[in-house]
């Protein structure tokens, strides 16, 4: 059984008549990669300010690496690397003095933190850019500076908040496989974003957010297999009769339709081939179709089906 | 010291345009120290005089001569008209003619109406030009008196009355150092005007650069302890204030050619209290995280409406009252009270100099207070926001 790195008990952060967090509860292990799901406003930067101590709480409990965390936990806070949304750098400073600055914060020897600079100027790939200034540096190139001035330090737990927002798909793979790195390397990780994708792709554990409070948790395939949906298949057809698509309603596993005059939409809870049931009613109606899709459920399925709204519509 | 380290490094960045500034300022603080100190001497004003000469002997040159020192010749007119025109439009002041046998009436020890002249009735240069003719006559005829002949004493008479006193403007109270270091005193008046606005300019960007929301924030996730970040980014606003004070007071010393002595050191001291004040104004300023264009408006604002109101470009013995009772609220108005009472403008008091400076010391103090007071709301407000967004 791997050691808990961080756990949040019974956490409650109230901004006046606004709770941010309602009794929120977490554990991460060492060694995962957790992600922190939730539109905007669902409490995950609260949760990352409540854990590194730089907002009080109303009532709960953290500890990190085993002991309490309060504001004066400076011995915990020098094991944690923060990587933020925006890039945190000082643009009157090179790449080099910026990730050294950043770095001279936790290690005070001059030779170690040399070292570790070095390692993680190689580590994001900025060699050739080590005296250029932030304001010279494309997107791309400033967030492997933002993440190199969060990481040269070697922390054993590192917090990412959203940090693709904004950036050209490319980067945003190179930063993905980047924190997979870390996470290899040893490192334990906390990933907080609204990208579900993102979410999916790299996080072995996932809780969901919403208003405050932990709506689910589990690893991916945890979190799907706790929604009635397996397969959602799409279908383009311009004319469907009421009695086909009652038909179709009625198929085995098949739980809900959605036709919009445009789009069939069939929803459906495990079984094999219902897709190939679905197309030979519309085979032997006769009808025509256009393309057809079969969809694996996402984790927007599993905020939709569990709070009622898609994640991209809370976003907005 | 990583922070400390950084924030020079961030200054060192900013320091091209102090260079302008520095520049710019010792540039404007010489000649400002040079033209206030030319202008405690009177120099005489010039007439402008017609002189003609009908006698042509060396009495009547001697007194051409004497006439003329100083004063602008303007060329005889033909006409009698053209010279009542130009005494009209003021191009003429006085017109003077020497008669034929001057020298022999000077001779016969006349004293009375033995010029010719013409000027405007009642003119300051009508009673200026009668009193040098009166004057010139006068002592021709004591020194003919004296046994020498006309001619000896009229070239006797141009030489005693060409010699003139010296006048300087002389300051009340004045003190034993009174002149001595009037140039470097005057050079330290303007003090608060560079210092706030070398000081501002370029520390409040450096320390807004330091206070840039998400690049605290980071900062405050990291395991530095904040009294330690803000003792070192008090460290290294000091050191480089330091370095800005040294710099203008042995600059000071050398380009007015006076070493530090005495009473003198107390304006060294003045100086580095209002140089910390500036800083600690600019720590305050930069805590609000204005843009460079509000830091600039903000500079200039604060610079010069304290040093019109404290006594730095006009004197305070020039301010009516009114102004001088609002103007003690500021640390400019205790810092030229200081300068006033070094360079014996005001009668020298220990105590008042010591008041003075306390005061000066007390507006740094209130002011970093205020600095961390505004530093502690903003580090809450700022968490706060980034959790609700």
């Amino acid at each position: 059984m791997k050691p808990t790195v961080v756990k949040i008990d019974n956490l409650v952060k109230r901004y006046g008549e606004l709770v941010a967090l309602d009794h929120f509860s977490l554990e991460i292990k060492e060694g995962e990669i957790f992600g922190l799901l939730g539109p905007n406003g669902s409490g995950k930067t609260t949760t990352i300010n409540c854990l590194l101590s730089l907002l009080s709480y109303d009532k709960g409990e953290i500890e990190v690496f085993g002991r309490e965390m309060t504001p004066t936990s400076y011995d915990i806070k020098r094991e944690i690397g923060v990587i933020m949304q925006n890039v945190a750098v000082l643009d009157e400073l090179s790449v080099w003095e910026n990730i050294d600055y950043f770095c001279g914060l936790y290690i005070a020897d001059k030779e170690k933190r040399k070292a570790c600079v070095e390692e993680a100027i190689k580590f994001v790939g900025l060699e050739d850019f080590v005296n250029f200034r932030p304001k010279k540096l494309s997107g791309g190139l400033l967030r492997r500076l933002n993440i190199a001035c969060g990481i040269a330090h070697k922390p054993k737990l590192i917090i990412l908040d959203e940090p693709t927002v904004a950036v050209d798909p490319q980067s945003r793979n190179r930063i993905l496989e980047g924190i997979q790195e870390l996470n290899r390397e040893g490192a334990t990780v906390i990933y907080t974003s609204h990208y579900m994708e993102e979410v999916e792709q790299i996080c072995t554990r996932i809780a969901i957010m919403d208003k405050g409070r932990k709506i689910a948790e589990g690893t991916k395939d945890e979190l799907k297999g706790m929604i009635r949906n397996t397969e959602s298949v799409s279908i383009e057809i311009l004319e469907l009769p009421d009695d086909i698509r009652e038909k179709i309603a009625h198929l085995p596993h098949v739980y809900e339709t959605d036709y919009d005059g445009a789009k069939l939409t069939v929803r459906c809870s495990g079984g094999r081939h219902n897709l190939i049931r679905i197309l030979a009613v519309l085979q032997e109606a006769e009808l025509g179709f256009g393309r057809v899709y079969s969809e694996l459920p996402t984790l927007n399925d599993v905020f939709l089906e569990i709070t009622g709204t898609a994640l991209r519509d809370s976003m907005e | 010291m990583q922070v400390f380290k950084a924030f020079l490094r961030v200054l060192r960045s900013k320091f091209g345009s102090a260079i302008i500034y520095i520049v710019l300022f010792f540039l404007v603080g010489v000649l400002m120290t040079k033209s206030a100190s030319d202008s405690n001497v009177w120099e005489k004003s010039k007439m402008k005089l017609v002189i003609e000469d009908l006698d042509d002997t060396p009495e009547s040159r001697a007194l051409t001569e004497y006439i003329s020192a100083g004063n602008t010749i303007i060329p005889v007119f033909a006409d009698e008209d053209d010279l009542t025109d130009a005494m009209y439009y003021t191009t003429v002041d006085y017109a003077v003619t020497i008669p034929k046998g001057f020298a022999d009436r000077l001779a016969a020890g006349e004293t009375e109406g033995i010029f010719e002249c013409r000027h405007i009735h009642a003119s300051y240069a009508a009673a200026n030009m009668q009193m040098q003719l009166e004057k010139y006559v006068n002592t021709v005829a004591a020194y003919r008196a004296m046994g020498k002949t006309t001619q000896e004493a009229s070239k006797a008479a141009v030489a005693a009355l060409s010699k003139e006193a010296e006048v300087s403007v002389l300051k009340k109270d004045a003190e034993e150092q009174k002149g001595e270091n009037d140039d470097l005193l005057t050079f330290f008046r303007y003090m608060p005007y560079i210092f706030l606005s070398v000081i501002m300019n370029t520390l409040c960007p450096a320390l807004i650069a330091m206070n840039k929301k998400d690049f605290r924030y980071r900062t405050d996730c990291s395991g530095i302890h904040p009294h330690s970040y803000m003792l070192q980014i008090f460290g290294a606003s000091a050191v480089y204030v330091g370095g800005i004070w040294a710099v203008f007071s042995l600059v000071g010393s050398i380009i007015n050619g006076t070493m530090y002595t005495g009473r003198l050191w107390l304006a060294v001291v003045n100086a580095l209290l209002f140089a910390l004040f500036s800083a600690v104004l600019a720590i305050f300023v930069s805590e609000f995280a204005p843009s460079d264009t509000v830091v600039g408006i903000l500079t200039q604002v604060s610079s010069l409406s304290m040093c019109f109101l404290c006594g730095v470009f006009i004197d305070q013995s020039l301010l009516g009252s009114g102004v001088l009772a609002a103007a003690q609220f500021l640390p400019a108005y205790w810092y030229v009270r200081v300068i006033n009472m070094l360079n014996g403008e005001l009668a020298f008091d220990a105590g008042e100099v010591a008041l003075a400076l306390g005061i000066q010391a007390g507006f740094v103090t209130v002011f970093i207070l205020l600095a961390i007071l505004v530093r502690r709301a903003r580090v809450t407000s700022t968490v706060v926001r980034k959790s609700m967004a």
